[in-house]
């Protein structure tokens, strides 16, 4: 899924801020989380479970299950309650 | 060390209303939310930075009362840990500090309940509460093919509500079967605005040819890096699966959850007493008709205490408030009583309409004994449904000693997204909820960065969201 699931029409965002995950550059608007803002643009896979290296994403969203933790400027922080910002380096934590 | 007369923490609808009222009686008065902003689950509101342009937003009404009233605001600031006195240890934007107050009133809601089904721990999969956030307060769907499934009233609000937003839902997977929804229609017509809200939802599906599978479960979740489909089965009265359809539905996205339970990590660690009660979502701490406690000036109000619904919530936190207030002496008791009695009949009025939509939810046994061995159940350490049937079988009769066994609920979640699954499933070896007990609660409650633990940190440095001048 590669098209942008920001629902249109409804809401004004805030101000436009670019951030970047490992090597990409990501569009995205004040206000948002990381772990939303990465999910419109499809990025789901954040992490490798810590026995299986099984792939796993953002769940609960409410800052309870830490599936969506991920490195923010070189801290562990969980991205469904971290606001994104201008030059944000988010880097995933997943084991190839 | 900053002391109040009451402090509440979380504001969801219960603790603005429980701040609002005891602040409006003439108690010194703090709520803590973790949150940037008052709103809790349901009043969720849009970032600050983001504008809707004009309508009011539901909940609108129970942050004016609060902003309006004394009470001092601490948001973005998480309690991780309490003690008696009452302490309460908050972690901020600044760093931690400790609070203190004569009165402490919990209102810290509830997370969701989950049955692991094959699959569930792939990207994609997220929970129905998830995904009500997601919409409301991100703006960003989950999906653009997404399969709805569980059981409760969230199921038709986010099936609604993705419709809404321009996606397509792929299957509506409901355990629940027609008379068990029309089997609750004469509580329901208690409310007929929500059932004129629900018939509207269920309009909408029918409108865009939704695929409607009742008395059905999602058996497995298929997929690589991510969900591509979902394979589904028909239970019978016990939630058990009987017969498999034969097809994969295709989908991008998966949203499920079985109901709520109660968040009872707070009263755990204060030792209250707590009663299994099924149909309030599980296990309940012991309050008595104005939500008190055993323990001194303890409160636990919204559904906190029993998932009632969040029309019921707000009252409850103001009836805690007036007791409260009244053991404060701020009032005296026929003030007590008046203002109590008109919240009391409303309290239980909502509360007959949440417990019968919480009742949709309340597992059946069949899906339990329905999760296979291979199934993940605990997300944090990888745990199976087959290491936990291990332990059962060397000899374990206690969640905890399960725990010891397994490390089951012992992540970083410690426990909220497994906690229910394993004891359910232990319990359904041993004989019942009550003989397996419940996960012992330690702090912190959340996370915290142990480089915070050891800074200082001044009083006047924590940021306050202001009150409106008075
Ligand atoms: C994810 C989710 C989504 C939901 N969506 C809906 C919906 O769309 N419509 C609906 O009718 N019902 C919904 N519900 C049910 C609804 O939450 C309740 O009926 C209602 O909100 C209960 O109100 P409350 O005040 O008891 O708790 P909540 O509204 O849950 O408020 C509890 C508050 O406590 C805060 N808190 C918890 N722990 C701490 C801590 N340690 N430190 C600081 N603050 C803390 C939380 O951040 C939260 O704001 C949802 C529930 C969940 C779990
Ligand atoms: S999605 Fe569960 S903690 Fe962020």
């Amino acid at each position: 899924m590669n098209d942008d699931l920001r629902i249109q029409g409804a809401v004004f965002r805030g101000r436009p801020v670019r951030f970047q995950v490992d090597d990409q550059w990501i569009q995205s608007y004040e206000g948002e989380t990381v772990a939303a803002a990465l999910w419109a643009c499809g990025i789901r896979h954040l992490r490798s479970s810590p026995v299986m290296a099984a792939p796993r994403g953002m769940f609960c969203y409410m800052g309870l299950c830490q599936e969506c933790v991920v490195l923010i400027d070189g801290k562990r922080e969980t991205s469904c309650s971290f606001p994104v910002s201008d030059g944000l380096r988010v880097s995933l934590l997943k084991t190839p | 060390m900053t002391g109040y007369d009451v402090i509440v923490i979380g504001a969801g609808p219960a603790g603005m209303a429980a701040a609002t009222r005891a602040a409006e009686l003439g108690a010194h008065t703090a709520l803590i939310e973790q949150g940037p902003e008052p709103g809790g689950q349901v009043y969720r509101p849009l970032p600050s930075q983001f504008s809707a342009g004009g309508d009011a937003h539901p909940g609108d009404e129970l942050r004016e009362q609060l902003r309006s009233s004394t009470a001092t605001v601490l948001a973005k600031h998480a309690v991780w840990n309490l003690a008696d006195g009452y302490h309460v240890d908050v972690i901020g934007p600044q760093g931690t500090k400790r609070l203190q107050a004569r009165t402490l009133i919990l209102a810290t809601g509830t997370y969701e309940r989950f049955v692991p089904v094959q699959g569930w721990t792939l990207p994609g999969v997220i929970g129905l509460g998830a995904a009500t956030v997601l919409i409301k307060s991100q703006q960003v769907l989950p999906g653009r093919n997404v399969v709805v499934a569980g059981a409760g009233p969230l199921l038709l609000l986010v099936a609604a509500m993705i419709l809404e937003a321009g996606g397509r839902v792929a299957a509506f997977v409901d355990l629940n079967g027609v008379t068990d929804w029309t089997a609750r229609l004469p509580t329901m017509l208690s409310r007929p605005d929500l059932i004129w809200q629900g018939s509207r939802w269920w309009s909408r599906l029918l409108r865009a040819g939704t695929p409607v599978f009742r008395r059905h479960v999602i058996t497995c979740i298929e997929g690589e890096n991510d969900v591509a489909g979902v394979q589904l089965a028909r239970v019978d009265r016990n939630w058990r699966a009987t017969h498999r359809e034969a097809r994969t539905i295709a989908a991008d996205t998966v949203c499920m959850g079985n109901g709520l339970c109660p968040s009872t990590d707070m009263t755990r660690l204060l030792k209250l007493g707590h009663r299994f009660a099924p149909e309030l979502g599980g296990w309940v701490p012991e309050v008595d008709e104005n939500f008190r406690s055993e323990r001194e000036g303890l409160y636990v109000v919204g559904d906190g205490a029993g998932v009632r619904g969040a029309a019921a919530a707000p009252l409850s936190g103001e009836i805690a408030a007036l007791s409260a207030a009244h053991a404060l002496e701020r009032i005296d008791r026929d003030q007590l009583e008046r203002a109590r009695t008109p919240l009391v009949q409303d309290f239980r009025r909502a509360s007959r309409f949440g417990l019968t939509m919480s009742g949709l939810t309340t597992v059946r046994a069949g899906l339990i004994s329905d999760i296979s061995s291979d199934t993940v159940v605990c997300r944090c350490e990888d745990i199976t449904r087959g290491q936990i049937d291990d332990a059962v079988a060397a000899g374990c009769r206690d969640i905890n000693q399960v725990k010891a066994a397994t490390r089951c609920g012992m992540g970083p979640c410690q426990g909220k997204m497994c906690g229910d699954a394993a004891t359910s499933i232990l319990a359904s070896q041993v004989g019942s909820h009550e003989q397996v007990g419940q996960l012992t609660a330690r702090p912190p409650f959340r996370p915290v960065d142990t480089k915070a633990l050891t800074g200082s940190f001044d009083y006047d440095d924590i940021v306050m969201a202001e009150h409106a001048p008075t």
